[in-house]
């Protein structure tokens, strides 16, 4: 605890120290940012991932958004630190058939199968530092951040009137690529790409969260869309300057 | 009896003031008009009745004038020109008489001195003609100058340079028609012709010519100065006693007792020039000139005027060869000056310097650039280049430093030429000995001493000049040098013995210094490479410098005009408000001394941005030697108390859109495939124009001419007002935090 104090007081000094030049002066932005994935890809993967848990599809162009807001501080002359937090929902399907040989099912996952859908709500947390190439915020930059996922999933069994949920937690390193443009001397709009990897997305097959099974596969399955979801997601975020 | 004796005294005076020292030339009274009209240079409109023909013609003149106004915007306000003055005042006067009959045309004329070595001459399509203080230098008399201004009021009145630009284009537009694969065929056509526009120009010049009374077939003389062009006004012999001292006696075989006589070939081939070669310019003049027509004069104005004018065309010479880095020149120029001024302040001023710089190309093993093929070099000017390919470091140092001191001493009190000698006793000190027990005493010399230290050995082992020469070279056997001699008669002046053990105490200490300094700059090292685009030196808080330019430019690789100049034009003042807001958030109080914040009544400053854009040319140009001292001390040292900052600060800003590559087209279009999210950041790279910034703020310290401070960077973004506001905040803000 005392190690963590000595490192956040050095880093509190040097934010205060105020060597950063920052836009105009300027190194403190708050504002939005989404970060979406075409759906085209999540059907060549999934075909049938957009759908509610009730089994309804919905909007495919939307089902891949993910709306948060965030932070940023120039801490440098070309470094920004940045904290996000996003929330996203998508409709994911337990039954797949890339999956047919799950929990040696010979004649298929869905049979007898009652929670078709489920409904995962992910809370994303992303800390990270971007560089830019000119003078920070301005002009293009890359950078890396750490994630953290929060995913809560719920199911239907709509025959049974049975009700399932689940919650999981995943983590993940994350780099972006994209411009940031300062319009006006107060508005920071940021494009970019980002491209992401969740370390129990990755492995979302063999997540083991408790002894229900069928929950254990809702939330590998959520875990596994949110990581293809957005493993590659174009972003778009406009900030204040102040 | 009175009035007699009135014109006596007037005369004497005019006479005295004619003789008066020479100073650097400069601008008098309210800076001209013009210099502010073509700030806007979409604004400026030529009149275009009699030259545009057709819409596409009409397009390209508003091309052309635009581009004519842009450079003749950057020309008033280089630093090279002279508006005001006896010079500019006299070339006009000669205009004034030429066109006396066409007072309109004089009206739409303005001739401005442009202070260049080069000889030449040149008019543009705005009515601007520049006389070049190199042409008139070559000059013999009034006469000869007045057909020059005919002959370049002519290339005026019939458009030659708009006429030029639609033969340029024309030719491009042909170019697969007329076979021209590359620039230089392209070049050929544009020659041919603007030799024809130049014969125009000589035969319409001279009808303008010929009615002002001046001597006619001082037309025909006039292009008789053209052939010496290349060579110095005069080809004076010149004797190793110039650089001969007491106790400074260079042998003879260092100087060579005859020079390669100039022979001009009149009717050289001219295929590849854009003027027609003298000869067959002089053979058309010659057919409507009755050459043994004497009448006329060759002076109306007045020849006590021109030759005072001339004169300082000639004395500023060697200062403008200096900063054209041709030393060489320089000295001739100065030696030539010297057989009537020997004394002039001026003139030693100017060989003290070509000297030191001499001294330090010698040193830093550069001097091989200056001397060209000696083949090629006719005149006298063949003499010292032989002599300076002969001399040694040690004895090219010695034989400055006799002569720096020989300089100071004539002229003690010259702050300017002290500095000089320090500099050069400090270079002798670093490159040759620092221990005065080097020189010989005055007791051990004789005249034949040094003669007989240079024996040609002939029967020592001949060298071949060069390989697969005939010829073969004496061997010169050296039993010692003449530099060991050179101080002996100074040995006893108590004021060179104490600076030359001063300069050596400070010398060891700074080997010192440097010896123990070695680790750390090559720890040093890699932290350089990593920031190649940037490089800063230590200073401390700039609170203040002069800016003295801002140059801008948007250029388009994908237009057929590359250069977009309204663009620039207009950037350049959004650049300049940027510049300014930065430097007053970080409490930065610039001294503008660019061209756009000059008016009518900044004529000093004028004239302060004249000498730092002097100064800062011959830096920029000058890849021999990276001297210790500014060529122009005095007047810097001045600039300095005037403004109270040592600091010069030059910015540009170059926005680029560059063509787009699309070769990789294929692989980005695959790899979209393979994975969609992917189509859309290619789509955005391949929709979307690729763009570069390059971005440069140089401050340099006028004290000791080095770099204070450096950010040079390309962004691969486009030039945008937040990117530029970014970069010079962040400038500023590093400027005021030191």
């Amino acid at each position: 605890m005392r190690q963590l104090r000595i490192i956040s007081l050095l880093f509190i000094s040097n934010i205060c120290l105020g060597q950063a030049p920052g836009y105009m002066g300027k190194k403190f932005m708050f504002g939005v940012s989404g970060c979406y994935s075409p759906t085209y890809s999540n059907l060549l993967i999934f075909d049938r991932t957009t759908v509610n848990y009730v089994g309804e599809e919905i909007n495919r162009f939307l089902a891949p958004l993910r709306l948060g807001g965030g932070m940023k501080y120039v801490i440098s002359e070309n470094r920004t630190l940045q904290f996000d937090i996003y929330y996203q929902q998508i409709g994911v399907s337990t039954s797949s058939k890339n999956s047919s040989s799950y929990n040696n099912d010979p004649d298929g996952v869905t049979k007898g199968n009652p929670f078709k859908y489920s409904r995962a709500s992910f809370v994303t947390y992303s800390f990270g530092l971007t560089q830019s190439v000119a003078t920070a915020p301005v002009g293009r930059y890359f950078g890396s951040n750490v994630v953290l996922i929060l995913a809560d999933v719920e199911s239907i069994d709509t025959d049974n009137n049975v009700y399932k949920t689940g919650n999981a937690m995943d983590f993940g390193l994350n780099s972006e690529y994209g411009i940031r443009r300062v319009f006006k001397d107060k508005i920071v709009l940021e494009t970019g790409l980002n491209i992401s990897i969740y370390f129990r997305g990755v492995a979302g097959f063999v997540t083991k969260e408790s002894n229900d099974a069928a929950a254990d596969r809702m939330i590998s399955k959520a875990l596994f869309a949110n990581f293809i979801n957005n493993f590659c997601t174009l972003k778009l975020g406009i900030y204040y300057l102040l | 009896m009175n009035k007699f004796i009135l014109a006596i005294l007037l005369i004497i005076t005019v006479y005295v003031s004619a003789q008066t020292e020479h100073s650097r030339l400069t601008n008098l009274g309210e800076i001209p008009e013009d210099f502010f009209r073509y700030k806007d240079i979409s604004q400026i409109k030529y009149d275009e009745l009699d030259i545009v023909k057709s819409r596409r013609e009409k397009k390209l003149f508003d091309n052309f004038q635009i581009e004519n106004n842009d450079h003749l915007y950057r020309l008033l306000h280089s630093g090279f020109i002279l508006y005001s003055g006896p010079i500019f005042e006299y070339v006009n006067q000669v205009a004034d008489k030429v066109l006396s009959n066409d007072k309109s045309l004089r009206g739409n004329v303005k001739v401005y001195i442009c202070l260049s070595g080069a000889v030449n001459a040149f008019a543009l399509n705005s009515g601007n003609i520049f006389i070049n203080i190199g042409l008139i230098a070559h000059l013999e008399n009034e006469a000869q100058l007045a057909y020059i201004l005919t002959h370049e009021i002519a290339h005026y009145q019939r458009k030659h340079s708009f006429n030029r630009y639609k033969e340029y284009d024309k030719i491009d537009k042909h170019a697969k028609e007329l076979k021209i694969s590359d620039e230089d065929d392209l070049e050929f056509y544009i020659n041919h012709y603007s030799r024809e526009k130049e014969s125009e120009a000589d035969l319409l010049g001279y009808e303008m010519y010929k009615s002002s009374g001046y001597k006619k077939v001082e037309a025909i003389h006039a292009l008789d100065q053209l052939n010496f062009a290349e060579y110095p006004f005069e080809n004076r012999v010149i004797n190793k006693s110039f650089f001969e001292e007491d106790y400074l006696k260079l042998p003879k075989s260092y100087f060579p007792d005859t020079a390669s006589q100039i022979v001009i070939d009149e009717f050289e081939d001219d295929s590849l020039y854009t003027h027609p070669s003298t000869g067959k310019r002089k053979l058309s003049l010659a057919k409507i000139i009755d050459t043994n027509d004497n009448s006329g004069k060759e002076f109306i104005i007045s020849k006590m005027e021109f030759e005072r004018v001339r004169r300082a065309c000639r004395f500023e010479l060697s200062r403008v060869y200096i900063f054209d880095r041709d030393y060489i020149a320089s000295l001739y120029n100065t030696f030539l000056l010297m057989q009537q001024d020997s004394n002039s302040l001026y003139l030693n001023n100017c060989l003290i310097k070509s000297l030191f710089l001499l001294q330090s190309c010698v040193n830093n093993k550069n001097i091989s650039k200056l001397i060209r093929n000696r083949k090629k070099v006719k005149g006298e000017t063949q003499k010292i280049q032989y002599f300076l390919s002969k001399l040694s470091i040690e004895e090219m140092n010695a034989l400055c430093l006799k002569k720096a001191w020989v300089i100071h001493k004539k002229f003690p009190s010259n702050e300017e030429i002290t500095a000089y000698t320090l500099e050069i006793t400090k270079q002798f000190e670093e490159n040759v000995s620092n221990n005065l027990s080097y020189f010989k005493t005055s007791n051990e010399y004789n005249d034949s001493i040094i003669a007989s230290f240079y024996i040609t050995d002939s029967t020592g082992s001949a060298k071949k000049l060069y390989r697969g020469s005939k010829t073969e070279r004496k061997k010169i056997v050296k039993k010692g040098s003449f530099a060991n001699y050179a101080m002996s008669d100074y040995l006893g002046n108590v004021e060179f013995v104490e600076t030359f053990n001063d300069l050596s105490k400070s010398i060891k200490l700074t080997n010192k210094v440097e010896e123990e300094t070695e680790e750390d700059i090559v720890e040093a090292k890699p932290k350089e490479k990593r920031k190649k685009d940037e490089v800063k030196t230590d200073i401390k808080r700039i609170d203040n410098f002069i800016i003295v330019d801002l140059f801008n430019m948007k250029i388009d690789e994908r237009k057929k005009n590359v250069i977009r100049y309204v663009a620039s034009n207009n950037k350049k003042q959004e650049i300049f408000n940027i510049i300014n807001t930065c430097a007053q958030k970080n409490n930065i109080n610039p001294i503008y001394l660019n061209a756009e914040s000059l008016t009518k009544g900044d004529v000093d400053k004028f004239n302060d941005r004249s000498l730092i854009e002097f100064w800062l040319t011959e830096k920029e140009n000058n890849n021999l030697i990276k001297e210790k001292i500014n060529i122009d001390y005095t007047l810097l040292q001045e600039l300095k108390k005037k403004y109270s900052t040592k600091y010069v600060g030059v910015i540009s800003c170059i926005g680029v859109v560059l063509k787009k590559d699309y070769s990789d087209f294929l692989y980005s279009l695959f790899y979209s495939i393979a994975y969609p999210p992917l189509f859309l950041a290619f789509g955005y790279e391949y929709i979307m124009p690729s763009t570069a910034c390059y971005i440069n703020f140089t401050i340099y310290d006028i004290e000791n001419g080095k770099t204070a401070f450096v950010k040079s960077k390309i962004y691969d973004t486009n030039d945008n007002e937040d990117l530029i506001k970014a970069e010079f905040y962040n400038i500023f803000f590093q400027l005021a935090k030191k």
